[in-house]
């Protein structure tokens, strides 16, 4: 729990690294907007009538505001697990750049991903114990292999609900709310500052990549936002509420790959699991081949507009988060009370 | 309709996870309490544990399977 002995401490380092990180984002996201416009690194999007061309990544700037907020935070704290928070985040970058800039094939970023959860282990950031809402189990040498599955997981995760404008970085923001609150309750202050660069990142990304979106974040900055919510979940121990926060995107991984059987990039798909209508409206397929997905599921009650989509995944978003609420109470009364 | 059909699917996967969760902590957790004087005992505690607990993940991932095939077949209408 955080230890309000050092309220004034944690009000200015997180008031510090709140700004620094909202603000780098503010400010770089313009200029590179106009660096990838005038290189030709743009994406068509599909979902429009007049198929604009954005720019994407958006990945560069949003590790500069994290890395920047992060580094600030460790010359307050001088606390390894904000490197190695750090080092994951960056490392996820690092993969999701490659895969940006080559096509790489579907298991590319789920295997490479695991040298990102390695300065989580290497740098001890995590506990021995898991909280299991209805109390914790003592699994010190079970958590390093789950460290191990949990940073790809969870990375791959959020890098799937990267369907359209707005949907990654709004649904990070909703989630990473009940993320914070668990941490200030089961984790303690350096991490709690250490995950508060997610949020304001986010929240800065989102006024760029709302829709319409002058912006993607590309999978450089899907898996950073992924790789740091699950690094952030486990050294604040805070595991299962996480993983309740991202039901909506962790059912969608699930369905999509419970439905084509193997690991394989949507790009690979042959049938698309929705299809655009003539008024730029997307419908469910029904195609019975077609992979099931969230998005398919969404549309099943008839054919929407895409910020409509959007509305309705943050919808899922704000449930879950109650659902993680209740959650936090739930253990707060098994761990605290008892 | 389909909104609530969707938050009604998350709220039984949400009591799943629970479940898991309550089954690891009474039956997973206390294991260790029987191991408690053998010097060997972080080893084989912790073998046991992974394996059950990866049992028990399997068939929540199972049972999701099962549930997700239900709810399609009433949203979607897929045979």
């Amino acid at each position: 729990m955080l230890n309000f002995n050092f309220l004034s401490d944690i009000i200015l380092y997180g008031v510090v690294v709140s700004v620094v990180s909202f603000f780098s984002v503010l400010v770089l996201m313009p200029s590179l907007i106009k660096i990838l416009t005038t290189k030709g690194e743009v994406v068509q999007d599909y979902h429009k009538a007049e198929r604009p061309r954005i720019p994407r990544p958006a990945g560069p700037v949003l590790v500069a505001g994290i890395g920047i907020a992060e580094i600030i935070l460790y010359m307050f704290t001088a606390d390894l697990r904000v490197v190695a928070i750090l080092l994951t985040s960056v490392i996820a970058f690092i993969i999701g750049y490659i895969d940006d800039k080559r096509v790489m094939p579907g298991w590319f970023k789920p295997s490479a991903l695991v040298l990102a959860a390695i300065p989580l282990v290497v740098l001890g950031a995590h506990d021995s114990y898991l909280n299991l809402i209805f109390g914790t189990a003592y699994i010190p040498l079970l958590y390093i292999p789950l460290i191990l599955i949990a940073v790809p997981v969870v990375g791959n995760t959020i890098n799937s609900i990267d369907v359209l404008n707005g949907a990654v970085s709004g649904f990070v923001i909703i989630t990473s709310i009940p993320l914070l609150i668990s941490i200030a309750i089961f984790g303690d202050n350096t991490i709690f500052l250490s995950a508060l660069p997610l949020f304001f990142v986010s929240l800065a990304f989102y006024k760029f990549h709302k829709y319409p979106s002058r912006i993607f974040p590309g999978d450089s900055g899907t898996l950073l936002l992924g790789a740091m919510y699950g690094s952030v979940a486990i050294a604040g121990s805070s595991e299962i509420v996480g993983v309740i926060a991202l039901l909506p995107a962790v059912m969608n991984s699930f369905l999509f790959l419970s439905s084509v059987k193997r690991i394989v990039e949507h790009r690979e798909v042959k049938s698309r699991p929705t299809i655009l209508t003539e008024d730029y409206k997307l419908a469910a397929s029904s195609e019975q081949g077609a992979p099931v997905t969230l998005l398919r599921l969404i549309l099943t009650g008839g054919p929407l507009s895409e910020d409509s989509i959007v509305h309705q995944i943050f919808m899922l978003a704000a449930f879950s988060s109650i659902l993680s609420f209740v959650s936090i109470f739930i253990q707060y009364y098994f761990l605290e009370m008892h | 309709m389909s909104q609530t059909a969707l938050l009604s699917f998350f709220s039984l996967i949400w009591l799943m996870v629970l479940a898991v969760c309550a089954f690891l902590i009474i039956f997973v957790a206390p294991i260790h309490f029987i191991f408690l004087e053998d010097p060997y005992d972080r080893l084989i505690i912790s073998f046991i544990q992974a394996s059950l607990a990866v049992f028990t993940v399997i068939i929540l991932v199972l049972a999701l399977s099962k549930l997700k095939k239900m709810y399609l077949r009433r949203q979607l209408r897929i045979r």
